[in-house]
């Protein structure tokens, strides 16, 4: 190793420590939403305090695409907590973007670990997975399906979300907001069925009770904010006229900064959001956004690794659990801010 | 300047029709969107077209970018004063294009492949520092630098038409602008020239980590919230603007205002998937289809010239 590349190597160690020095010492101001189970549409059950097991062999596995998406963040840690009840090591694992072959990738990686003791799958395309699910359950891994379920229904069980009734919940509330007059548009991510799903219900909902309506066509965004923006900008140019906009994925928290720079400038579009990020919740508190329609995922992920669990055990689970969005709005978004 | 005249042509007649085929292209506020989206992207472009002039090439860009914004909103939100966390992750960006310059201009390493890992670093720490949840809420006079108006468009604008003025000239007017292209033909040509290739590459990609830096702050800036990903795909879009603009991936070709009117024409017709209501399964076969009839009726006309 001569002078020259010493010099790199020591500049890459400190740049990793630098770096690490931040990320480390610099403790992050958003601490996880307090988990609050009641003011759920149709409450769900307090969730008895699990006594922690002695600690077991194998790993629950969290599957999941474009993972960098703050939307993982509360079941994460819902997946995380059941885990240790249960005394199971869990990991969050999946492509940080919307990249189905890693997706199946890791799939297929986890079926041939022998650490895998259940694998909680949130399909980016129930197709291309179905291979996978049928060969995890083959293997006796246990094999519960999140966000949107599979019409195969080879899995063990589901636990989640109907994204239509999701949209249709969605729709109900915006149909009542805009007193069923004007003008409805949606923006999601591209490439998501359970996004499909979400607002062919949302437009159907608002076509039914209030066929005067006008629903314009869906744009779409990459996932990045800088694509988020530009679709947000150009969507409201193309729909000058919109009462409401419904924002179906969990990503709108990053603009509310530009939302509220276009209500400054007299936008008077209503902007409903869905999910629970920090950012979204405080956008609703002040009034930025009108509302959103938040999943609990605390609860869908650590129901899901109880019926992994239970399946380990040799327990008889229900084939399909449904859970109900949470309306969130100026009322009530304080229970779910952190405190 | 066969390629610029081409480029304004096809932006004009793509233009016309979206003015015509719908209601609200031709409007001021829809013109002041597309332009005030392209413009962070102009300043990169600007940069960018410098290295691939000179034969070299960096896929970290969106990885610097994110990293720097996510570090200067982690810092401001900690109490750091935020003129101090510019000057940090303007720092952080020069030090990553340092770095990777040093990689691939003096050891040799795949730029392709160097780049691409110092991206997967940049995007691993921004992810591991944030938790994927964006750092927001930042003070008033720091969202000052990208939200203030100039005419109607963002304070963006007048950052874009600085970085293509001063690197156009630089580029095309200067000793160094001339040493680049020759460095980006053929390099083995340039160090018997008494070219600095290496010194050339540092500096090169320097320059656009610290483009980087300044995209991630002014993103953070602009949306109020510095989002690990941020501008994921920026560079892929810009790489093909400069080549829409004639730009050549293997060195040597390369100018900063056909670039930008390639990267018009590509948010031209991101802007009219919109406009005119397209399915979005249908927007990128629509997208890549125009583009694709743009970059070969610009090579079928070369040859018709030769």
């Amino acid at each position: 190793m001569n002078v020259s590349s010493k010099w790199v190597l020591v500049g890459v160690v400190l740049l990793s420590l630098v770096a690490g020095l931040i990320g480390g010492a610099v403790p992050l101001v958003y601490t996880k939403v307090a988990h609050t189970p009641e003011p759920t549409a149709e409450p769900v059950a307090e969730v008895a305090p699990v006594a922690t097991e002695p600690a077991r062999e194998g790993t629950y596995y969290f599957l999941a695409g474009n993972n960098s998406d703050p939307f993982y963040v509360d079941g994460v840690k819902g997946f995380t907590e059941a885990a240790n009840s249960v005394g199971m090591k869990s990991e969050f694992v999946g492509p940080m973007d919307l990249n189905l072959a890693s997706q199946m990738k890791t799939f297929e990686e986890l079926i041939a670990s022998p650490e895998t003791k259940g694998i909680f799958w949130y399909p980016m395309d129930f197709n291309a997975g179905e291979p996978f699910v049928k060969a995890a359950v083959d293997a006796g891994i246990p094999m519960v399906i999140g966000a949107v379920d599979s019409p195969m229904k080879t899995r063990n069980a589901f636990i989640g979300y109907n994204n239509t009734v999701l949209g249709q919940q969605a729709g109900a509330w915006a149909a009542k907001l805009i007193d069923c007059k004007g003008e409805v548009g949606t923006i999601a991510i591209q490439s998501s069925p359970n996004l499909e799903e979400r607002v062919k219900g949302f437009n159907e909902y608002i076509k039914s009770v209030c066929p005067d309506v006008v629903i314009d066509e869906r744009a779409t965004h990459d996932g990045s904010a800088a694509s988020e923006a530009a679709t947000l900008e150009a969507y409201m140019v193309a729909h000058p006229n919109l009462t409401l906009l419904w924002w179906a994925d969990g990503a709108a928290g990053v603009q509310a900064g530009l939302w509220k720079d276009k209500q400054a400038q007299g936008v008077k579009t209503m902007f409903l959001a869905t999910d629970m990020p920090q950012a979204t919740l405080q956008a609703v508190k002040d009034g930025v956004f009108v509302g959103s329609v938040g999943q609990d995922t605390f609860t869908e992920e650590y129901w899901g690794v109880l019926l992994m669990d239970a399946l380990q055990k040799g327990l008889r689970i229900p084939d399909t659990l449904y859970l109900s969005a949470i309306l969130i709005d100026k009322t009530n978004v304080d229970k779910f801010l952190t405190k | 300047m066969r390629r610029i005249i081409g480029l304004v042509i096809v932006n004009i007649i793509v233009i016309a029709v979206l003015a015509f085929a719908t209601k609200y292209f031709w409007t001021r506020a829809n013109l002041v969107v597309i332009i005030d989206n392209m413009t962070l992207e102009i300043v990169i472009l600007a940069g960018y077209t410098l290295l691939l002039v000179g034969g070299y090439f960096d896929l970290s860009v969106d990885g610097v970018a994110a990293v720097c914004g996510v570090v200067l909103g982690l810092l401001i939100n900690n109490g750091t004063n935020w003129v101090i966390a510019i000057f940090a992750s303007l720092i952080l960006g020069i030090a990553i294009g340092m770095f990777n310059g040093v990689v691939v201009a003096k050891f040799k390493v795949n730029g392709l492949i160097a780049t691409l890992t110092t991206w997967w670093i940049c995007i691993g720490f921004s992810l591991g520092m944030t938790k994927a949840i964006s750092p927001y809420n930042f003070p008033d006079a720091f969202q000052v630098l990208a939200q203030t108006k100039v005419f109607g468009f963002r304070v963006l604008i007048i950052y874009a038409i600085i970085a293509v003025v001063i690197l156009s000239v630089i580029l095309h007017w200067t000793r160094i602008g001339s040493r680049i292209y020759v460095s980006g033909d053929n390099k083995q040509s340039a160090e018997l020239m008494g070219i600095d290739t290496v010194k050339l590459g540092i500096i090169l990609y320097t320059l656009v980590g610290l483009l980087a830096g300044f995209v991630g702050i002014m993103m953070a800036s602009r949306l109020d919230a510095a989002s690990p990903s941020t501008v994921d795909g920026m560079t892929l879009r810009v790489i093909a603007a400069i080549v829409i603009g004639g730009g050549s991936l293997s060195g040597g070709k390369g100018n900063i205002i056909a670039g930008v009117l390639g990267l018009l024409l590509m948010h031209v017709l991101s802007n009219a998937v919109i406009q005119l209501g397209i399915s979005p399964y249908w927007q990128k076969a629509m997208l890549g289809s125009v583009l694709l009839v743009a970059v070969l009726s610009e090579k079928i006309n070369l040859k018709r010239r030769i």
